[in-house]
């Protein structure tokens, strides 16, 4: 068989599109037992399945039976769900009455774990039987797992939901011993955010019954895992960051889209599943939305000459989902096309390529995708194909900051009022709050609680806050960062992004084109009062970019510190926007203007903001090209900002003047997307310099003169891009930190 | 209450009402606690009651305010009245007019329930028919070695020997039904109230639960306990009022002890918990799925020692079974509904529906005006009232029950 950088290059669409490659080499495994030998029902059971425990696998039962909460942090494949599994299934086995609880990100994974437990309790005559307890658990079913199962999994979602239930579940949690946070990484943000004090509500409530849960956490390869899994559980956290788990060679093939800027990503993509297909290498190709997926393997099934290729996506349901994993194993199917929203737990065995049309957003998301391939230890190759975008333009680039250290941190904001104080109400509403557990809620509490008390929502009792209201708080408080007013972007009355209302204005009016995953949306028409948003896919090359009004204000300064020439300042921002028309482009060129009749939006969050000490150095260095500098900085930084918290490109924003009274002249600010803020920009402070250096990097590479779509360009734009000056904004940025990226 | 398929009374509300509530966008953690609510849209409603306030009438709550604002509760009952924790919390007794209900004697109960040879262990509709074709007409025709212990006082006997068509179970392939049938006796005999409520409802389902009532005769009307609580809403919130009935010869008494703040909750669990503890028997209308689980839930919010194994009677699964299901008598099972089209009684004037309660409460302690409770208190009273009524009715339809 012909390598499969040789078969590409051959295909009649090559065109010079492979930018780098690199090959890393195998490792061999290295396997490990445990300082004090298993539970004999455990050996048997690893004996059986044929499996050896690796050293990290090892290491996470040492540490834990040492006493310590653990974070998980190997690489994909690296059998983190066996490691806890064993940690947890010998806790269970000791103490016949302790209980477990874990917790996914999404239900088809807290499924397909359920599965795998209930083997394992099988095997070992554990008796925990284990039991989905979510949404879709049928009420009979939930009853019959709160009397007699040991083990439940749910997700952060059904969590919120069921602790204020629970007297019902108080034999379960009065037993707790462990509670598994799988994929932790997932939980940043917003979401991540809820998420932490879901965790201190679940321990308040453990506490009260007598019972004190230790914690076994995974998580994807982020930066900070042992900081991140700190934060969301409230204390210190045993890192296992080793590995051992051995893999087989890998080849990655950069693959530039825009070599041939006449085929579209999707095309592209299709065209290279099909040529895989063709040759028999078993390929998984990984598309950012379903759509998406679909038209890949319409297109590739067209290209692939009776090669079959089967599509994997949400909405499947389990036995459809069994069916193609079990046709690529016995390879009935040459490839399959699937979203990257499954890019966790699928069981599809060993496969040759993986094929990633475009950045997933994610260096962890990369992993776990290009990580399906060569499971079974084989060589593999991982074709990452980028697109236009500046991120994705910075790999094809800086290909070696690809494979460096993890700089992607997982970032939460415990600080974020409005998140407080919805937590707090579901606490005081499952126990009443003390002004003492300021410890486990954080300081706002007080504040939290006060406000709850103005609204009538809480009264003081007895030295304690105790809930009045009436309404099921947990249905007051959504957990993800959707709001009340989020719009749902629908396409033929399928859900395919929810958006806040302030975003949606800008990027889903009538008439916006939208980019979901690899695939493009026309928005037909935006309902504000029915908080939907329209769409349809479309396959044409056109995009469009709001007109808008925008304003701000600052609040006080909560701290700050000198940078170079500038002084970087952390604080309160309000951002009032008007969306007043969209420009529409074929590429680069502008092909119409059209107006709209929009709403202003204000969001009130958390911001950092950069502005010169004197403010006459900035204008003498730069003179007329300052504004177009501090415009192409502000971009650069939000988009390097977005990489590192691991965010949406609309989760951070940027605004930047050269004459605004509060910022000596000039100032460049970036704020969070988020009502109330998620923690980046308290992030981006803390790591001003690595941002700076980042951004740096990102942009001072491009061959182009003042700024394109590749380096500082952003779709979003309300200036239209203009003025755009990239060597400037490389000037700026040098002067802050002190040793210049060249 | 929101897991109900519509057949309950905390949500009450006439069909074909002609104002509708439209979808609402309030924001979160806003609701209106200031004035006098929109007797139209009130999307706090729609949030506590959700769907089913959306099939309920609208109330209007003004004629409610125009009576009873500036009204006291002491011109309206006989109240004792204590200050806990800062807060007024009241003790009100009604003299009720309830007649004592006439109820099958504890032995005809007991014969009732030795009769349904379902509660015995692989006894199923059909192995019940083929048995009854053989002529076993009771437990007690399974369970040839039980005899009542000297000391009980259960009329559980051996119906007279001619009768007894089994003369040998052995041979009749009966015996494998002995030790079940013995079992189900001895509970019987023990008047071990939960556990025959127990079999009933958990071995017959829907029409063990019609069953359930003839408990009250067995244990006696007197140790009995009539329950029903006023909260702020459905999901684990406060407890401010509790209503309780029980007959002292043949007087009824309702016994209701009301906090007027959220500080009072504690007293009133308390006495919840004081008058359980002291009854053989707890009867409620849909108290399995609130009153009894709320109360449990709000104990270990007030770190309090919830209610024991107490045996409860829910009427409202049998009243659903014999009056909905197996005979429309009832458009459905809403207690108010019971009261109107079954029991032939009247609702107290200006009646507050349930969903209504939580709202009035707050209204009366934003604006200070208790008085506004005079109508929560009398329909809680009338809730109880009833439930002696129906007592009654459905013991009667248990002793005749297919």
């Amino acid at each position: 068989m012909t390598s499969v950088t040789q078969l590409l290059e051959d295909q009649y669409f090559y065109r010079n599109n492979i930018v780098h490659r690199r090959r890393e080499s195998a490792a061999t495994p290295l396997f490990r037992q445990p300082k004090r030998p298993l539970d004999v029902r455990f050996v048997r059971y690893l004996d059986e399945k044929r499996l050896e425990l690796y050293a990290s696998q090892a290491d996470t039962i040492d540490a834990f039976r040492a006493g310590h909460d653990v974070v998980i942090a190997t690489s994909t494949g690296s059998g983190k769900t066996l490691g806890f599994n064993l940690c947890v299934g010998e806790l269970l086995a000791v103490d016949r009455q302790a209980t477990a609880l874990y917790v996914y990100p999404t239900k088809a994974l807290t499924h397909d774990q359920a599965e795998r437990l209930a083997e394992l309790d099988e095997a070992t005559g554990l008796g925990a039987h284990p039991a989905t307890y979510d949404g879709d658990t049928p009420a009979a079913r939930k009853a019959r797992a709160r009397e007699e199962s040991r083990i439940l999994l749910t997700n952060f979602w059904g969590l919120h939901e069921y602790l204020p239930q629970v007297s019902s579940l108080q034999r379960y949690l009065s037993k707790l011993a462990v509670v598994v946070i799988d994929e932790c990484h997932l939980q940043r943000g917003i979401m991540g955010t809820h998420v932490a004090f879901v965790v201190r509500r679940l321990q308040r409530l453990c506490n009260r019954l007598g019972a004190s849960p230790r914690y076994l956490l995974a998580s994807g390869t982020i930066a900070n895992p042992g900081e991140h899994a700190a934060a969301l559980i409230g204390r210190e956290v045993y890192v296992i960051d080793g590995n051992g788990s051995g893999r087989g060679a890998r080849t990655w093939l950069l693959w530039d889209t825009m070599a041939d800027p006449d085929r579209s990503l999707t095309t592209q993509a299709a065209a290279v599943t099909a040529a895989l297909a063709k040759a028999g290498y078993g390929t998984i190709t990984f598309c950012g939305s379903r759509a998406g997926a679909e038209f890949v393997a319409h297109r590739a099934s067209e290209l692939s000459a009776g090669a079959p290729i089967g599509v994997y996506r949400a909405g499947l349901l389990p036995r459809e989902r069994r069916e193609v994993e079990s046709k690529l194993r016995s390879g009935d199917l040459s490839a399959v096309v699937s979203t990257n929203a499954l890019e966790v737990g699928i069981d599809i065995g060993s496969l040759d390529v993986a094929v990633v049309a475009g950045y997933p957003g994610t260096l962890s998301g990369l992993r776990q995708e290009v990580g399906r391939a060569g499971r079974a230890g084989q060589d593999s190759t991982a074709l990452l194909m980028c697109d236009r975008d500046p991120l994705d333009q910075y790999w094809v680039r800086c290909p070696d900051a690809l494979f460096g250290a993890p700089v992607e941190r997982a970032v939460i904001s415990l600080g974020n009022k409005e998140v407080l104080r919805g937590q707090a109400l579901c606490a005081a509403a499952e126990l009443p709050v003390k002004a003492e557990e300021s410890g486990r809620f954080g300081v706002g509490l007080t504040a939290a609680v006060e406000a709850l008390v103005e609204e009538g929502q809480l009264r003081q009792v007895r030295g304690a806050w105790v809930y009045v209201g009436s309404d099921r708080p947990a249905s007051l408080v959504r957990i993800d960062s959707r709001r009340d007013d989020s719009i749902e972007v629908r396409v033929a009355d399928e859900l395919v992004e929810i958006m806040e209302r302030h975003r949606a204005l800008r990027e889903a009016h009538s008439g916006a084109i939208l980019f979901h995953g690899g695939s493009r949306l026309r928005v037909i028409s935006l309902d504000l009062a029915r908080a939907i948003a329209t769409a349809e896919a479309i396959e044409a090359r056109e995009h469009t970019r709001p007109i808008e009004v925008r304003s701000f204000a600052l609040g006080t300064v909560e701290v700050e510190r000198p940078l170079g020439n500038w002084r970087i300042s952390l604080g309160p921002v309000q951002v009032w926007t008007q969306v007043i028309g969209y420009k529409i482009f074929v590429g680069d060129e502008l092909v119409g203007m059209e107006g709209l009749d929009l709403p202003q939006s204000e969001l009130s969050t958390r911001g950092l903001w950069l502005s010169p000490i004197d403010p006459e150095t900035p204008a003498k260095t730069l003179e007329q090209r300052l504004l177009g500098s501090l415009h192409a900085a502000e971009h650069g930084l939000v988009h390097a900002l977005s990489f590192l918290a691991m965010c949406d490109r609309g989760d951070a924003g940027g605004l930047s003047t050269v004459a605004h009274r509060f910022g000596n002249g000039c100032l460049v600010l970036l704020y969070d997307g988020h009502e109330g803020g998620s923690g980046i920009v308290e992030m981006a402070f803390d790591r001003f310099e690595e941002l700076t250096a980042l951004t740096l990097e990102m942009i001072s590479g491009c061959d182009c003169e003042l700024g394109c779509p590749r380096c500082v360009f952003d779709r979003l734009c309300g200036d239209d891009n203009q003025p755009m000056d990239r060597p400037g904004a490389v000037e700026v940025l040098s002067s802050l930190i002190p040793i210049p990226v060249t | 209450m929101m897991t109900g398929k519509g057949a309950n009374d905390k949500v009450s509300g006439g069909e074909g009402s002609s104002v509708r509530v439209a979808q609402t966008t309030a924001p979160p953690l806003k609701r209106p606690t200031a004035g006098v609510p929109s007797p139209a849209v009130d999307p706090w409603l729609v949030r506590s009651f959700g769907s089913d306030y959306l099939q309920a009438d609208v109330f209007d709550p003004r004629p409610v305010i125009d009576r009873f604002g500036a009204s006291l509760l002491a011109n309206h009952f006989d109240l004792e009245e204590e200050t806990v924790d800062g807060e007024r919390v009241v003790t009100i007794q009604h003299e009720s007019q309830a007649v004592l209900p006439t109820l099958p004697r504890p032995r005809i109960a007991e014969q009732v329930i030795a009769s349904r040879l379902e509660l015995v262990r692989g006894i199923g509709p059909v192995t019940d028919k083929r048995l009854k074709a053989q002529g076993v007409g009771s437990i007690v025709d399974l369970a040839p070695s039980w005899r009542r212990t000297q000391s009980s006082k259960a009329h559980v006997t051996r119906r007279p020997r001619e009768s007894v068509i089994v003369a040998d179970p052995r041979r009749a392939g009966l015996v494998r039904f002995a030790d079940d049938a013995a079992e189900v006796l001895s509970v019987i005999e023990e008047r071990d109230f939960g556990r025959i409520i127990g079999l009933l409802t958990g071995r017959m389902a829907g029409r063990g639960h019609v069953l359930s009532a003839l408990v009250v005769a067995l244990a006696g009307i007197e140790n009995v306990v009539f329950f029903d609580l006023e909260t702020l809403g459905l999901a684990n919130s406060v407890i401010f009022l509790a209503g309780i009935g029980r007959f002292h010869g043949k007087h009824f008494t309702v016994t209701q002890r009301m906090a007027l703040g959220a500080a009072g909750e504690r007293a009133v669990l308390e006495s919840s918990l004081e008058a359980l503890a002291g009854a053989d028997v707890v009867v409620t209308y849909n108290g399995r799925i609130a009153d009894m689980h709320w109360l449990v839930g709000r104990c270990f919010y007030n770190d309090l020692i919830p209610p024991g194994d107490v045996a409860h009677v829910d009427l409202v699964y049998g009243t659903r079974r014999r009056f909905v299901k197996d005979e429309a008598v009832l458009s459905d099972a809403k207690l108010t509904t019971v009261q109107i089209q079954l029991l032939g009684e009247e609702r107290p004037d200006l009646d507050v529906p349930s969903w209504y309660i939580p709202r009035l409460f707050t209204i009366a302690s934003t604006h200070g005006m208790e008085g506004l409770m005079v109508p929560v208190i009398e329909h809680n009273c009338s809730d109880i009232e009833a439930l002696v009524s129906l007592v009654e009715v459905l013991c009667g339809e248990a002793v005749n029950y297919p």
